[in-house]
């Protein structure tokens, strides 16, 4: 790594070649020339994550009523982490306790989790697993991370291949007919009968049905979401389509994660997408980042507008 | 200190690790499809990402006697949140779930009763005609 805003001229390729080690040989397919922005990419990709994991207590603590007890002792702690990060202080204690509240969060709360609090953690034990303050494994934990949004969304894709109820729109068919939040987006895309047939299969009984959509469009937007989810991740690896990749998969997820009102797992996809780029953009999101966090928290008790029966998760 | 151990690894030590997690993360939905079709676990849960592949299963667990009268519980009471819980728990987990830890809680409410009956009725999108499909899965005490 070079230090002191110098470029260093050695790239992953050659890292790779040089090196008889295999686990280095695979993970230098998520590696970029070393330059002197990793730093600051990881520093603002730590601070991003612990207002992440922080806000995302509060919210589970606040969204309750009563106040859940239990995710107040899980914020505390998460909150203290966080302002240890962003201070530059304690570092890798802070590090340390985040990944140990959030192994305490999986496991009191194991099976009924989502599957994006399993990322978070994977993500804050990277971070106390590697030192920081060296340039190599700053490199080897950008990679590792890269890795793994690559395979995660790569998985997206191949679950909806292998389920199989994306072919003739059958589940995003369901989702329109039983979610206002799907058919908002939807509706764009069929006839308004097609609409008010699905819409009339509710309340479901069995027998409700049949959620398949013979129409076109629809069809196409259907099948292009796991064909992207696979594609993308491939092109996010090859260092010659990887930025274009990478907004595309950035977009498309927000705009997929916003319209489900998954709101967290929008926002850390983004911030472990912003780590394929070569500069370190993600810096400049920590504040509006930040901001957007303290909004949701602040709607979560009441005081900040939001949609009335719109969920924060 | 963990964290300092955790550093004192060298670094080729922490990429072979890093790439036995990743090797994890990419085998271990695969190993979870095979579990949600033997088993019939929840997809949305357990690290699949497979969330939005299927809907969330709709699950309604009931009181019977064994003559599958039914059985009201008081809303709220103890052992209709036992069983509420014990749907929510077969919509995770799957109808393969044992009921054994139901029936005290139940009996306690239901001390003058014959044998019980759990009767869970799972409603899922059957792949094959689009349309809601219902299971029925039946939940006997076992002989007092």
């Amino acid at each position: 790594m070079a230090s002191g805003g110098t470029a260093d001229s050695t790239t992953g390729l050659s890292r790779t070649l040089a090196s008889d080690n295999w686990p280095q040989r695979i993970l230098s397919f998520a590696s970029e020339p070393l330059n002197s922005e990793q730093e600051a990419k990881v520093r603002a990709f730590a601070s991003i994550l612990m207002i992440h994991l922080s806000s995302r207590a509060w919210i589970g603590a606040l969204g309750t009523d009563p106040i859940n007890l239990r995710y107040v002792a899980f914020a505390i702690p998460l909150t203290l982490a966080m302002m240890a990060v962003l201070l530059g202080r304690h570092v890798r204690a802070a590090f340390f306790l985040a990944t140990l509240t959030q192994l305490v969060i999986c496991i009191t709360t194991f099976p009924e989790i989502a599957n994006h609090r399993y990322l978070e953690t994977l993500c804050i034990a990277a971070l106390c697993s590697f030192d920081l303050s060296k340039s190599e494994e700053r490199a080897t934990l950008l990679e590792f991370l890269r890795w793994s949004l690559v395979i995660v969304l790569f998985h997206t894709g191949l679950q909806k291949l292998m389920y199989g109820t994306y072919f003739d729109g059958q589940f995003l068919g369901y989702a329109t007919a039983t979610s206002d939040r799907f058919a908002l987006f939807f509706q764009f895309f069929m006839p308004s009968e097609e609409l008010e047939r699905l819409q009339s299969q509710v309340p479901l009984e069995p027998g409700s049905g049949p959620f398949a959509v013979p129409h076109l469009t629809f069809l196409v937007i259907s099948n292009a979401v796991w064909i992207f989810e696979l594609v993308v991740p491939l092109l996010m690896l090859w260092s010659r389509t990887r930025t274009w990749a990478t907004i595309a998969a950035i977009a498309f997820t927000l705009s997929i994660q916003m319209g489900a009102h998954e709101f967290m797992f929008g926002l850390l996809f983004t911030n472990m997408g912003m780590l394929f780029f070569t500069r370190a953009y993600n810096r400049w999101l920590i504040v509006p980042l930040a901001v957007a966090y303290l909004y949701l928290i602040l709607a979560t008790i009441g005081v900040a507008p939001w949609p009335e029966g719109m969920f924060i998760n | 200190m963990a964290g300092r151990n955790v550093h004192q690894l060298s670094l080729a030590r922490k990429q072979q690790v890093a790439v036995i997690v990743l090797i994890g993360l990419f085998v271990w939905p695969l190993l979870l499809r095979g579990l949600v079709y033997q088993f019939d676990v929840s997809p949305w849960r357990f690290a699949g990402f497979s969330m939005y592949c299927v809907p969330k299963r709709l699950v309604n667990a009931t009181l019977h006697q064994m003559n599958n009268a039914p059985i009201e519980l008081e809303p709220g009471s103890t052992a209709d949140r036992a069983l509420t819980e014990f749907g929510g728990s077969t919509q995770t987990w799957g109808p393969h779930k044992p009921a054994s830890t139901l029936w005290k809680t139940l009996r306690q409410e239901q001390p003058d009763k014959g044998r019980l009956l759990v009767i869970v009725r799972i409603w899922e999108l059957d792949r094959s005609t689009s349309r809601i499909v219902q299971t029925m899965h039946r939940y006997a005490e076992p002989n007092r």
